[in-house]
């Protein structure tokens, strides 16, 4: 019997996990409390057979120095993170986009004709979908100059949002019509039919890499919705302050039901919908309640 | 350590051995105290022994006493062996033994002076060059013989010294002289001029090597010459003839043309050997190379076919395809035969072909054939269709080519975007309908983007139609799309498409991303000014992504924005070779003259492809602190570093350059680096002679 280690018996030890958790957090600002040890191991275990790696410390070696590292970091970061998604999660702040935000956006940007809105950590881009139809829904905007951008730290999830295909589980909270009337079924799957896609531009982005993030350009509405729940608080506090930069002022920010600015000072203010409580840049510096910095 | 009476006593044993191994122990004895030793060891009878005593005096290096002890051999002596031996060590010592052999030759016997001539040819540097000349004024026949072969053995150094003494020599009284001249001309690939030759090629003994040299003459006389070579009894001769005939005719196409035009036919005996020589199962490639193209210049019906099979054959596809060209139309009916039917890669080979045979008249017969052959099952032949269709096509061609581009068929997609964008600059206005009918049709995007690249926009509409659709194009999930998309956006060059590649600087794919960078570089505002150079500066400034970076430099050159060389100035310096060597390469094409300083800096750089980058673009400022630096780099520790230095500075020419070639030459050991100054030097200091290298290898002349 051979004594070579076998994959499934490679064990991550906590100083192993530290190290590993440290480089994620500082990379792409996910957090793993020390419960996350089982997890970890579990998901990483592929990498290190698929680069015939006996320990996870000379997986750590392999991020941290090889010239493959950053490239493998996304891998990694691909196994590590949740890409759970479906349209029209989380309803109520929809409605409160649809029924409220939109008419404001369609009056404030109405001299500019052009509306610009970011899903921040967009995984397979259900929600990026969902939103260029309720924006096209809206009747707001005729002849508009629309964007709708969708950024993801995973390659794979990136990819999987441009091919824009779903199974019957990503319609699980849908209304009927919305099925009916922007997706074309067929073997592989529901296809978002091309006026809908084609407000749709996807891209690959690590919220951290503030260099990076400026192709977004400025924006009229960023939803980040159960992303940073993931963050530690000193890298939630780097992505707020990065969104309010790349907000217009006025610009409305959207975060996930259990995430609040709170804890966290920065210069939003709070906007009391009928539905949901959301943030807004001050349309001048004077309004900010509070600083950034 | 054996001391030196000791290896006296053992240079004086029977034991073949023992004196191998006394030799052995002079390379711990000084250059002047085994001088003496070194030189019995050389001269023993037994070869092993001589083969020590050579490595011991190439390890005791090239000093004054050993060489003084040396040229003593080359006086008169009986011992063959041991001049012989001598003549290769002041040779492998190269230009040190120059100067100590040139001030005994005055003395030395007619064998002394050719064994000096011997040591000249052997050292390889152009520094013999004088004291060639002066052998060559001796009296002795041999002694000049001697030493024209020698001026053949280093003329590749001093082209055009070598070349004015060779031609001299051929108004020689003496035939073994001339003879000593044309092979050295025929081996340098110097052009001989047809009148010195006319009178030689049929010549007894000068004949062979006067019909070689008849191959670089460049006259039709030359041509008539070899053909009436070819008809000679002796198969040496024919195919002396063949291969002059076959050079001539692939350096001097008008010739070929011409002899082909008069319709020069061969005899039975030579058409015989011509049609064997070029069969493929022929073992003589040279031969058969030659009679391919023969055969085509003599209108030989049965080449043509043989030609065509050729093109698939490695080792005479070069030849075959100039035989076709030679044959011209006439030979198309056969090729068209060929692409219709056969192996995939002779039928891709045979369209390939195609662009160079159509003439008026012919044009929609190989239209038909290539359409056809643009939907084949073979991804080679359709490919070679596209590409070729792509230049013969015509309007018509658009639409058929426009959906395989559309269909993204695997194998041959490159191909027809290149044959669509060919065919939509020739054909603007039915490009555009063809694209404006498909522009709802979401699987033509990519062809649609062609069309729009290639016509640099105002396809669907107006530029900000485009540009609106080719960001539209950006959102497919399919990456060729996007990429064609991007570069589409690229290519219109308007600001409007600015935010589209912004975004594409996210995209999931690196080919993309940079696209979209090089893209960055070429947008510009109504008014001219670069779009992306903000960008691209920010770019440049804070990426941690070295390949990224790397482009972005590049692009910042393209964006000709005056702040360019303060962005780049940092990068030349940059760790990253790949960052390094784009800052550097961009600076040197900046116009701005204050780019030299980087250069300069960059010239210093740690990494040699840095530095070599750096010499590169200095080369071309006319600037004394530029010369000054390159003339630095002639003693940079890497060799191929010294070797550009050299090659920049015959560029840069100037007489300070040569004077830094020169100066440099007596310290430089590494022949490639002595090479490329000797041609440095002879580029700024003589005008080029005509010199050719022959592409089919002359035979050697028999004497």
């Amino acid at each position: 019997m051979s004594l070579a280690s076998r994959p499934d018996d490679i064990r991550l030890r906590p100083d192993e996990f530290r190290m590993l958790r440290d480089l994620v957090n500082g990379h792409a600002g996910i957090y793993f409390g020390d419960e996350a040890l089982p997890v970890l191991e579990r998901r990483l275990r592929e990498r290190l057979a698929a680069l015939g790696l006996k320990k996870y410390s000379e997986y750590y070696q392999f991020l941290q120095f090889s010239s493959s590292g950053l490239t493998e970091l996304d891998e990694a970061i691909d196994l590590l993170t949740t890409n759970e998604t479906y349209f029209f999660r989380e309803d109520y702040q929809l409605r409160a986009f649809s029924n409220e935000v939109l008419p404001r956006l369609a009056d404030d940007a109405a001299s500019r004709r052009r509306l610009s809105v970011w899903s921040a950590g967009c995984s397979t881009g259900e929600e990026v979908y969902t939103l260029a139809i309720l924006i096209v829904e809206s009747g707001l905007f005729p002849n508009w100059d629309i964007r709708v951008y969708g950024s993801d730290i995973s390659r794979r999830c990136v990819g999987a949002a441009r091919r824009g295909i779903y199974g019957p589980s990503a319609f699980r909270t849908a209304p009927a019509p919305f099925r009916r009337d922007y997706f074309i079924e067929r073997a592989d799957g529901s296809h978002v039919i091309d006026p809908i896609r084609e407000l749709c531009h996807f891209g690959h982005l690590n919220l951290m890499d503030n260099e990076r993030v400026r192709v977004v350009g400025r924006v009229d509405a960023v939803f980040c919705r159960n992303v940073l729940i993931y963050f530690d608080q000193k890298s939630r506090k780097k992505v707020i302050d990065m969104f309010y930069e790349r907000l217009i002022p006025g610009g409305y920010l959207f975060l996930g039901h259990s995430e609040s600015l709170l804890n966290i000072s920065t210069a939003f203010e709070l906007v009391h919908l009928s539905e949901d409580l959301i943030y807004r840049k001050p349309l001048s510096p004077m309004a900010a309640r509070g600083g950034s910095e | 350590m054996k001391a030196s009476r000791d290896i006296d006593k053992d240079l004086g044993s029977s034991d073949p051995e023992v004196r191998r191994r006394a030799t052995a122990a002079i390379v711990d004895l000084s250059p002047a105290e085994g001088a003496d030793f070194v030189l019995r060891a050389l001269g023993d009878s037994d070869w092993r022994v001589r083969k020590e005593a050579s490595s011991v005096a190439a390890a005791l290096g090239p000093a004054e006493p050993l060489l003084d002890r040396l040229v003593t051999a080359l006086f008169p002596g009986d011992n063959v062996g041991l001049r012989n031996a001598v003549v290769e060590t002041l040779a492998a010592y190269g230009r040190a033994a120059i100067p100590v052999v040139t001030r005994v030759i005055d003395r030395l016997d007619a064998d002394g002076k050719k064994l000096a001539a011997e040591v000249f040819g052997g050292a390889h540097d152009p520094l013999a060059m004088e004291a060639l000349e002066r052998l060559y004024a001796d009296a002795d026949p041999n002694v000049r013989t001697a030493a024209l072969e020698a001026i053949a053995d280093i003329g590749a150094l001093a082209v055009d010294a070598a070349s004015r003494i060779l031609l001299t020599a051929l108004d020689a009284e003496d035939t073994h002289l001339r003879l000593a001249a044309l092979e050295g001309l025929n081996r340098l690939g110097i052009v001989v001029p047809w009148e010195k030759l006319r009178t030689l090629t049929g010549h007894r003994i000068l004949g062979r090597a006067a019909l070689a040299a008849a191959s670089r003459a460049g006259r039709i006389e030359a041509a008539e010459a070899l053909a009436l070579a070819i008809e000679h009894e002796s198969l040496a001769m024919f195919r002396l003839a063949l291969v002059g005939l076959a050079e001539l005719a692939l350096s001097t196409e008008p010739l070929a043309l011409h002899w082909k035009e008069q319709g020069i036919r061969l005899g039975n005996k030579a058409r015989e050997r011509l049609l064997e020589a070029m069969a493929p199962e022929s073992q003589d490639v040279e031969g058969r190379r030659a009679a391919l193209v023969v055969a085509a210049v003599v209108n030989e019906p049965a080449g043509v076919d043989l030609a065509i099979d050729a093109l698939v054959d490695d080792a005479v596809s070069r030849e075959a395809d100039a035989a076709l060209h030679i044959y011209g139309p006439a030979a198309l009916p056969r090729v068209l035969a060929r692409v219709a039917n056969g192996a995939s890669e002779l039928r891709a080979a045979a369209i390939g072909r195609l662009t160079d045979l159509v003439e008026k008249g012919s044009e929609e017969a190989v239209r038909l054939a290539l359409r056809a052959a643009i939907v084949d099952s073979s991804p080679e032949v359709a490919s070679a269709a596209l590409a070729t269709l792509g230049v013969l096509g015509g309007p018509e061609d658009i639409a058929p080519v426009f959906a395989v581009v559309a269909e993204k068929r695997q194998g041959c997609l490159s191909a027809a975007q290149g044959a669509l964008a060919s065919l939509a600059r020739r054909y603007p206005e039915d490009a555009r309908l063809t694209a404006s009918v498909a522009r709802r049709d979401q699987s033509s995007q990519i062809a649609t983007s062609i069309v729009i690249g290639a016509l640099k926009g105002e396809v669907l509409g107006s530029v900000a139609d485009d540009v609106s659709y080719l960001s539209a194009a950006l959102s497919s999930a399919d990456a060729a799309t996007r990429l064609t998309a991007i570069e589409a956006v690229a290519d219109v060059g308007s600001d409007l498409g600015m935010e589209a590649v912004q975004f594409a600087l996210a995209d999931e794919e690196r080919e993309i991303q940079l696209s979209a960078v090089r893209a960055l570089g070429r947008l510009r505002t109504k008014d001219g000014r670069s779009a992306g150079a903000d960008r691209l500066i920010e770019l440049v400034g804070e990426s941690n992504d070295p390949e990224l970076t790397a482009a972005a430099a590049r692009a910042l050159g393209e964006a000709a924005d005056p702040r360019a060389r303060m962005s780049l100035r940092p990068l030349a310096l940059s760790k990253s070779p790949l960052v390094a060597v784009a800052a550097v390469e961009t600076l040197g094409k900046l116009g701005d003259p204050g780019r030299i300083e980087p250069l300069l800096e960059a010239a210093r750089h740690a990494n040699s492809e840095v530095v070599k980058a750096a010499l590169l673009a200095l080369e071309g400022v006319h600037d004394p602190r530029a010369l000054d630096q390159l003339g630095q780099a002639l003693s940079h520790e890497a060799w191929d570093v010294r070797r550009l230095a050299a090659d920049c500075l015959g560029r840069f020419g100037g007489r300070d350059a040569a004077w830094l070639l020169r100066d440099r030459m007596l310290g430089e050991g590494e022949p490639l680096v002595r090479e490329a100054i000797g041609r440095a030097l002879s580029a700024i200091e003589a005008p080029s002679t005509a010199r050719r290298p022959a592409t089919i290898a002359p035979p050697k002349a028999e004497s």
